[in-house]
């Protein structure tokens, strides 16, 4: 009896690279979904063009900027963005109730943004990596407590106690970096402690006591390097955030005071002219969303490409 | 376990007390406190009064005992805007805020865990791109820029819904979503993540492989295991939403204890501002306590670490 000839239907290269590549696919739409997610998930195109621009846009401001920020004229009130009936060409995003040049409040905003978010990053950062190196090194009560601490940091109702503070002591912008300060240390504190817990059992940590170096020097010379990229990928992951809390406290106007062009205040001086001039809300609360889901993209590439075990604990 | 509970227990009276003293100490950080509790129009000896009450000549520990006393009474003083006692004005505005929560809710459970599933399940299909897009926006668009926009095209622009104000279920709407939003894309992101990681696991090979349909399979035996994460922060989502609702409200108009915040904000009344921060750390922290009860009862390991 003659042997049967091979069926197999395995043939077309098409199928082949479909099923390499990803199994769940199913339809052209949702290939290209995948491609443009892949791409925006493995390269981070997407947040360094934000990354840059907003840095861009904060250190040229003046430069870039065609109008002062608070400079009025009664002449300019309320001129609709370029693509409307009746723009400006001097004002291409247009201008607010008080004949403000949207433009440039917008630029100017970016640099509040890396001003308070940059502070607060490099303060809350440099001392919980620190507390939280201590921490995960002496052990003991020190160890104690820096957990409690950050406990009580967790549990305190920020929003709130931020609010109480301001109606005491007056809106200010030294006083909002402070106040973000002491409630974004607590992040870096924990995951460094636990980094530090693991790379203090490691040899050359261990060996490097025993041939008697310093408590300082072990901390700096040997296990800051091992947790930096940790709390590299803490600080990515936590700009969005801090951007997203100061425009909400300066919306709620306990913030930065109505003088200075935040973009969370030009949302909120937006908020009562929507019906006539919706722009003013829209364009600064625009940057707000471009900006936080630029560095959301960057925090999780960057733990991705990190440190991926980082993965799942974070989702 | 029972050490567990009654060390979180500590804990969060410790956290309550620390916020005791933090808003007392407001009240002394901007020089005499008699300035935030009284008006231009109190008289000197009223103002005579309140010293001898507050305990002003005595030290700062009589002081805060006294303030403390009082707090415990229910006693914050008299609303400098309403003239009322902030409790009794907290108490008005309970349900408005409670209706608002269990609206928004609703919506981010009804939506979240459910897109996260099919998502999980349908993995690289329509439905797993577009809920990740409305996850990816929910997390970076600011809340009351989202609600300003909701606002102007869906009561401005189309006029299908009211543009602020409590009135009708219609009223809801907007807050509802608007507040919800946010955490649905968590819950979300939680249930697609863990789904796919059970559903890789060999128990749920093993149930297939017993035939038993793919339906059940995915609704009884999966999300049942997946669920753990997610319900932990549905009960951090009923936390946040004390704050969350100050932003939503403010914005609608909605008159629930968030407005009342505001309200105390922009006209500096500290009587009811301090009676709202105590009332939200305690609601915060029975919260908490619950979380962590709830986290022990659902996964044994923790009660043993």
């Amino acid at each position: 009896m003659d042997r049967p000839a091979r069926t197999d239907k395995l043939a077309p290269t098409k199928t082949l690279i479909m099923i390499n590549t990803n199994r769940h696919i199913q339809s052209d739409l949702s290939r290209i979904l995948h491609l443009i997610w892949h791409i925006a998930r493995n390269y981070p195109i997407l947040p360094a063009l934000v990354f840059l621009m907003v840095i861009f846009l904060a250190t040229f401001a003046p430069q870039l900027a065609p109008f002062e920020p608070n400079a009025g004229s009664i002449r300019t009130r309320n001129l609709p963005p370029f693509w409307m009936v009746g723009a400006s060409a001097e004002h291409p995003l247009g201008t607010d109730p008080l004949g403000r040049d949207m433009l440039s409040r917008t630029i100017y905003g970016a640099r509040i943004a890396v001003v308070v978010a940059g502070s607060v990053l490099i303060a809350g950062g440099v001392g919980g990596t620190a507390i939280g190196m201590l921490a995960g090194y002496k052990k003991g009560w020190v160890d104690e407590i820096a957990m409690r601490a950050v406990d009580f940091t967790l549990a305190m109702p920020f929003l709130l106690v931020a609010l109480t503070t301001v109606v005491v002591l007056g809106q200010s912008m030294t006083l909002m970096i402070v106040l973000l300060i002491l409630f974004s240390w607590d992040n870096f504190a924990r995951v460094v402690r636990a980094e530090t817990l693991r790379l203090s059992d490691i040899a050359y940590v261990e060996s490097a006591r025993i041939s008697g170096a310093s408590t300082q020097r072990i901390i700096l010379r040997h296990i800051l390097p091992g947790v930096f990229g940790t709390v590299m990928i803490v600080a990515s992951l936590r700009v969005g955030q801090l951007i997203l809390i100061e425009a909400t406290l300066s919306f709620l106007g306990a913030g930065l005071p109505k003088s200075v062009p935040a973009w969370g205040v030009m949302v909120a001086s937006g908020q009562n002219f929507l019906q006539t001039a919706w722009w003013v809300a829209a364009v600064p609360g625009m940057m707000i969303f471009l900006v936080v889901m630029g560095f959301n993209f960057l925090g999780d590439w960057l733990r991705d490409w990190l440190d991926p075990r980082l993965r799942q604990q974070s989702q | 376990m029972v050490r567990f509970v009654a060390l979180r227990a500590v804990y969060s009276i410790v956290v309550l007390w620390l916020i005791s003293i933090f808003v007392f100490s407001m009240s002394r950080a901007a020089g005499d406190p008699r300035n935030l509790y009284l008006d231009d129009y109190a008289t000197q000896e009223m103002w005579d009064a309140w010293g001898v009450d507050m305990g002003l000549d005595k030290p700062v520990i009589v002081q805060y005992s006294i303030w403390l006393g009082d707090a415990l009474l229910g006693n914050f003083g008299e609303s400098l805007l309403h003239k009322k006692n902030p409790i009794e004005l907290i108490k008005t505005r309970i349900p408005a805020t409670a209706q608002l929560a269990g609206a928004a809710f609703l919506f981010s459970v009804v939506v979240g865990v459910p897109l996260g599933v099919i998502s999980a399940v349908r993995r690289g299909g329509i439905v797993d791109y577009a809920s990740r897009m409305f996850a990816l926006l929910g997390q970076a668009m600011p809340v009351f820029w989202v609600a300003l926009m909701a606002i102007l095209i869906f009561a401005v622009e189309f006029n299908l819904v009211p543009t602020s104000r409590k009135g009708g279920l219609d009223s809801f709407i907007l807050p509802a979503i608007t507040l919800g939003w946010m955490p649905a894309a968590g819950l979300l992101r939680l249930t697609r993540g863990s789904m796919l990681e059970i559903l890789d696991s060999e128990f749920i090979k093993l149930a297939r492989a017993k035939g038993v349909t793919p339906k059940n399979v995915i609704w009884k035996h999966a999300l049942r295991n997946a669920l753990i994460a997610p319900i932990t922060l549905a009960a951090v989502i009923l936390a946040s939403f004390l704050t969350g609702t100050i932003v939503i409200e403010s914005i609608f108009a909605w008159p629930g204890l968030g407005t009342l915040s505001i309200e105390a904000i922009k006209s500096n009344d500290f009587p009811v501002m301090s009676a709202i921060v105590m009332l939200f750390g305690v609601f915060f922290l029975v919260i908490n306590f619950l979380v962590d009860l709830m986290y022990m009862w659902i996964d044994p390991r923790v009660r043993i670490s």
